[in-house]
């Protein structure tokens, strides 16, 4: 009996994660290209968060949402990564930055290019703010509004809408100081 | 963006792995606790020699028993630190994780001090006083090494000290943001 309710919490912990990662895939791996600029470390910051996406759905109980509760995870395992890789380096990650993210097929050459420089550029301008700063401006990329930003971060909308707006002064000001 | 996908078997696996790496980790702490345990065990038995004069003879055995208890003491701490559960990432907001995780980092520089150099100290301190002791030793030899080792622990101490500070400062610039 207790085996054949471990069976079944094992399917739905399955399904579970399948549904996650089919949705939520493409934003891990946005996520993990921002923090990282390596693409060895990138990957592993990639997997790290897809391992402990499974782990911890062993106690998802549907209090949150599962988008929440991925983003949570994601940022969690990135900023604890983050603070890892800087103990283990001594600064931030900066060399060997990757563009292969920024190239489409689609686009041309020139727009590849510029696509790409902008993409780094920008990564570059994310990994140089706070953590919390930059969970909060990851997850506007993403286009999580400030109440959805609240629930995964745990400030409050207000503070996620100032947060958001001085942010946006500091990347503005750096961007154009041209610094990441 | 291309994302990468894992199968949950192969999570399953990692994750195994690395819990197992924990353990491992774990029981090699243990290991060491053991083996001080163990060396000053034996050491107040006199299995590797015990000193003439009945001073010596007690500074001796008191500060291998004393280094056995402090050994027991820093075992018992892993084993209460390895027990603590962590936060579940996706069942706690970004901010407290962050927060706790850098409460957790303060703690741990501030009671590095205290539960795993402090429960040696007393023995040392009877084992070196029990060296003073002893007429044939060489008084400003012992003096140097004695003073090294207390300039090396003060320095470990006072670097704790500071990177508990910084901690400290950033959990209450954090704190001062929240609204």
């Amino acid at each position: 009996m207790h085996h054949d309710s471990n069976q079944k919490d094992q399917r739905d912990r399955e399904a579970l994660y399948r549904e996650a990662s089919e949705t939520f895939g493409a934003a891990i791996a946005r996520l993990a290209a921002a923090h990282e600029a390596n693409p060895a470390e990138r990957a592993d910051l990639e997997q790290s968060i897809h391992l402990e996406l499974w782990r911890s759905l062993a106690a998802f109980e549907g209090r949150s949402s599962l988008r929440t509760w991925v983003f949570r995870v994601a940022h969690n395992v990135a900023a604890s990564h983050a603070a890892a890789g800087k103990r283990r380096r001594g600064l931030m990650a900066e060399t060997q930055p990757d563009d292969s993210e920024a190239k489409s097929a689609e686009a041309p050459p020139d727009e590849q290019v510029a696509r790409a420089e902008l993409l780094v550029r920008l990564h570059a301008l994310i990994r140089g703010l706070r953590p919390a700063d930059r969970q909060v401006m990851l997850l506007y990329l993403e286009e999580l509004d400030a109440a959805d930003i609240g629930e995964i971060t745990g400030l409050t909308p207000g503070a996620v809408a100032t947060r958001i707006s001085r942010i946006k002064d500091i990347l503005k000001t750096r961007f154009e100081a041209g610094k990441p | 963006m291309q994302a990468t996908s894992f199968s949950p078997e192969y999570l399953e696996r990692q994750s195994d792995c690395l819990t197992r790496a924990v353990r491992r980790r774990n029981r090699i702490e243990y290991a060491a606790a053991g083996l001080v345990a163990a060396f000053f065990g034996l050491n107040a038995l006199g299995l590797f020699g015990m000193p003439e004069g009945s001073a010596q003879a007690f500074t001796h055995v008191a500060g291998s028993l004393l280094m056995v208890a402090g050994a027991a003491v820093v075992a018992w701490q892993l084993h209460v630190r390895a027990s603590a559960t962590p936060a579940n990432p996706g069942a706690t907001g970004t901010f407290s994780y962050h927060m706790a995780a850098l409460k957790r980092q303060r703690d741990a520089l501030r009671a590095v001090w205290l539960w795993y150099v402090g429960p040696l100290i007393p023995g040392f301190a009877v084992l070196f006083a029990g060296a003073w002791l002893n007429p044939a030793a060489d008084k400003g030899v012992l003096a140097l090494i004695q003073a090294i080792i207390v300039l090396v622990l003060a320095g470990v101490l006072w670097l704790n000290r500071r990177a508990a500070a910084r901690m400290q400062r950033e959990i209450d610039r954090l704190e001062s943001e929240r609204e």
